[in-house]
């Protein structure tokens, strides 16, 4: 089988990638307007997430911190947009920008201890951060706040307008708009991550020595991609509002942690796309496996429902042997074998051979004394 | 007793009680008690780490499958105790061996995350696999050291009264032993000599001919012993036993490495102790920090030690060559 090799930037490229993006928002616009209310529900549940885990693919993922507690952002998120909206009358969309810089605010501050702890050290911490979010969200000194154990509730009203050329049922409507700004967001990092700012960011990941000498300064892009990580988490929290009116402790808890950690593994750590992936994952890998546990034989339906957990822990094995690297480089490889697409070549350098763009990295570490 | 009634000033935010000598003294022991099962699940996580460099987390839930089987064998088939908690720890250690070779080291190659999401998935699985096999009610487990009521010694009577239950003592022995026997086996036999090489440099370890893969197996082994072990203990401690047990023991323990170091085993002992005192000590102290805030307060003290010693207390700095 011949490969097809397509130059990056030339009309053909750019004529494969406006097919895939209109081809992406035509699902979204199918999704609207003929999935019933219930679904659409889980739809939106799937964009709000994705934005949580492309948050996590940030820091983790592109940055190399292994700063796995995103989840308490992510109910950080929720309950400030629950309180702005249902306490202080602010609007929904009003709610957005403060989350944001608050999110990246509380991330700036966290990024500045974890540039002193690596590793599983900080996967530590910040699980920590995880599992103190739910007693934090309980005290009793903030339960005027946030509603203690019983959560917070805030039903956000969100009806499609008038101006729209078609009918849309309202939680339609709700999944349009946050795929909108789910669009942007992704739009943004996407930028963002293949520009000089992600080569910086990769950089500081691959060689912190070696990005320092090229004049990546380490302290502040590492606190900086924490802060931008934390806000995309936090907005996330608060797109959630939207499709979920109601936050409880356990939002931010360690639960939620580690379906973020799964979901963003699923997908693909440190790509752009893996993130979208994850999010439907997350919301329908949980129903598939009870699905699959009714079906096993010899299970009552009681156990079948707690198997489901089983099963679920049994396909996130499964997914780390068969697809290592989640599911969009498991893709990447299999396009990789029909079309290739080369970066263009400037004018003014010497033509180069096409190299297989895949091949693996050297190993160099036998070649050290 | 009271000395607070003879100070001239209370202190806001302070609890009063804690100015008696009995009470504090029972949260010392408490918190040492406590802290001894945190050390030893510390004592499984730097096992694991010091060769392989993962964290388990699903080191509490092979604990608790341990110790329901302990449960099983003892309380409802009647053998005594004293067969079916050894049998369940040589039997812990092999599933521990056999993960390991099957499990986690097939995904070691491919990075640290593949690895973590593997230990997750075993812990959703086996916390799965034991609500529907023992149900989700609590049980009352397995007791190796006499726990009734009047099994202690009353060191300052009155009240409030202090006094060491002397299950505690078992506890803090069992701690001791194990210890001592981990020392014996890493110091003093070839096996440990050979677990210690592959801890040190895994390349050169292989050049001379030590088995690295079989002590991979042989970390994962000790590990799970000590987690059953870690198991049979706290559930004594607290009296009940259900699937979730270890549920918070685990991250307790996680935190107790992390605080000694992951790499060292005295770090394990003493990082543990250090937690258990906090989470006793620290809420009792201060009226408004309520005991479900205990957790994020040993954290909050993980977090200012790492700030001071990112590797943890007794953890050895990585040194990387550029």
């Amino acid at each position: 089988m011949t490969t097809r090799t397509i130059q990056h930037g030339s009309t053909e490229h750019r004529i494969w990638q406006v097919l895939l993006y209109g081809g992406i928002a035509a699902v979204v616009l199918a999704i609207a307007l003929t999935q019933p209310d219930y679904r659409m529900a889980q739809f939106s549940a799937v964009a709000a997430w994705s934005v949580a885990l492309l948050g996590m693919n940030l820091i983790i993922g592109y940055g190399g911190q292994m700063a796995l507690g995103h989840s308490a952002f992510f109910g950080f998120g929720s309950y400030l947009t629950a309180i702005l909206y249902a306490d202080y009358g602010v609007s929904f969309v009003g709610t957005l920008p403060i989350s944001a810089l608050a999110g990246a605010a509380i991330g700036f501050l966290l990024g500045l201890p974890a540039l002193r702890i690596s590793g599983l050290y900080l996967a530590l911490v910040t699980l920590a951060l995880a599992l103190a979010f739910p007693a934090i969200a309980k005290m009793d000194q903030l339960s005027a706040l946030t509603g203690g154990a019983n959560g917070k509730l805030a039903y956000i009203q969100w009806l499609p307008p008038t101006w729209l050329p078609f009918t849309v049922t309202s939680a339609a409507w709700v999944f349009l708009t946050l795929s909108a700004f789910a669009a942007v967001l992704f739009l943004l990092a996407s930028n963002a991550m293949r520009s000089r700012v992600g080569r910086a960011v990769v950089a500081l990941r691959d060689n912190q020595i070696g990005a320092a000498v090229s004049g990546v300064h380490p302290a502040t892009w590492k606190t900086s991609t924490f802060a931008v990580s934390a806000a995309y988490a936090s907005l996330a929290g608060s797109l959630m509002m939207l499709a979920v009116p109601i936050v409880t402790p356990d939002s931010g808890g360690f639960l939620v942690a580690v379906t973020l950690i799964t979901g963003m593994v699923i997908g693909g750590a440190g790509t752009i796309s893996g993130a979208v992936i994850g999010g439907v994952a997350v919301v329908w890998l949980p129903e598939l496996s009870k699905h699959w546990a009714g079906a096993l034989p010899l299970v009552s339906e009681s156990d079948g429902t707690a198997l489901s957990t089983a099963v679920y822990g049994a396909v996130l094995i499964l997914v780390v042997f068969v697809m290592p690297g989640g599911v969009v480089t498991f893709v990447r490889r299999l396009r990789a074998r029909f079309v290739v697409v080369v970066p263009q070549v400037p004018a003014t350098s010497p033509p180069v051979a096409h190299a297989a763009p895949l091949s693996p990295t050297p190993e160099l570490e036998m070649e050290r004394p | 007793m009271n000395l607070l009634q003879t100070l001239p000033w209370a202190v806001p935010g302070v609890n009063d009680a804690f100015f008696d000598l009995s009470y504090v003294l029972q949260l010392v022991t408490t918190g040492l008690a406590n802290g001894a099962v945190y050390a030893l699940m510390a004592l499984s996580v730097v096992i694991v780490y010091r060769t392989t460099g993962h964290m388990n987390f699903a080191q509490g839930e092979m604990g608790t499958i341990g110790c329901l089987l302990v449960f099983s064998i003892s309380v409802e088939r009647g053998v005594p105790y004293w067969i079916s908690i050894p049998a369940a720890i040589a039997l812990s250690m092999v599933v521990g061996a056999v993960l390991q070779r099957t499990l986690v080291q097939p995904v070691e190659r491919r990075g640290g995350m593949g690895v973590v999401l593997v230990t997750l998935g075993l812990f959703l699985i086996i916390n799965a696999v034991d609500a529907v096999i023992w149900g989700a009610d609590p049980v009352t487990p397995v007791t190796p050291f006499p726990s009734e009521a009047g099994d202690r010694f009353i060191i300052l009577d009155g009240p409030p009264q202090f006094a060491i239950r002397y299950s505690t003592i078992g506890i803090w022995i069992t701690l001791a032993v194990v210890v001592g026997l981990l020392w014996l086996l890493l110091q003093r036999t070839r096996l440990g000599l050979g677990y210690r090489a592959v801890a040190a440099n895994p390349e050169s370890a292989l050049l001379v001919g030590i088995p690295k893969d079989r002590m991979l197996m042989l970390g994962w082994a000790l590990a799970a012993g000590i987690g059953t072990l870690a198991a049979v203990l706290f559930s004594q401690k607290t009296g009940s036993l259900d699937f979730n047990l270890m549920a918070a023991v685990i991250l307790y323990g996680l935190a107790a490495a992390a605080l000694g170091g992951f790499d060292s085993i005295p770090g394990a002992v003493v990082g543990g102790a250090v937690v258990g005192l906090v989470e006793s000590l620290v809420p009792a102290f201060f009226s408004f920090i309520g005991s479900e805030l205990s957790l994020v307060m040993a954290l909050v003290v993980i977090v200012a030690v790492l700030l001071v010693r990112p590797q943890g207390i007794f953890g050895k700095a990585k040194v990387v060559r550029v």
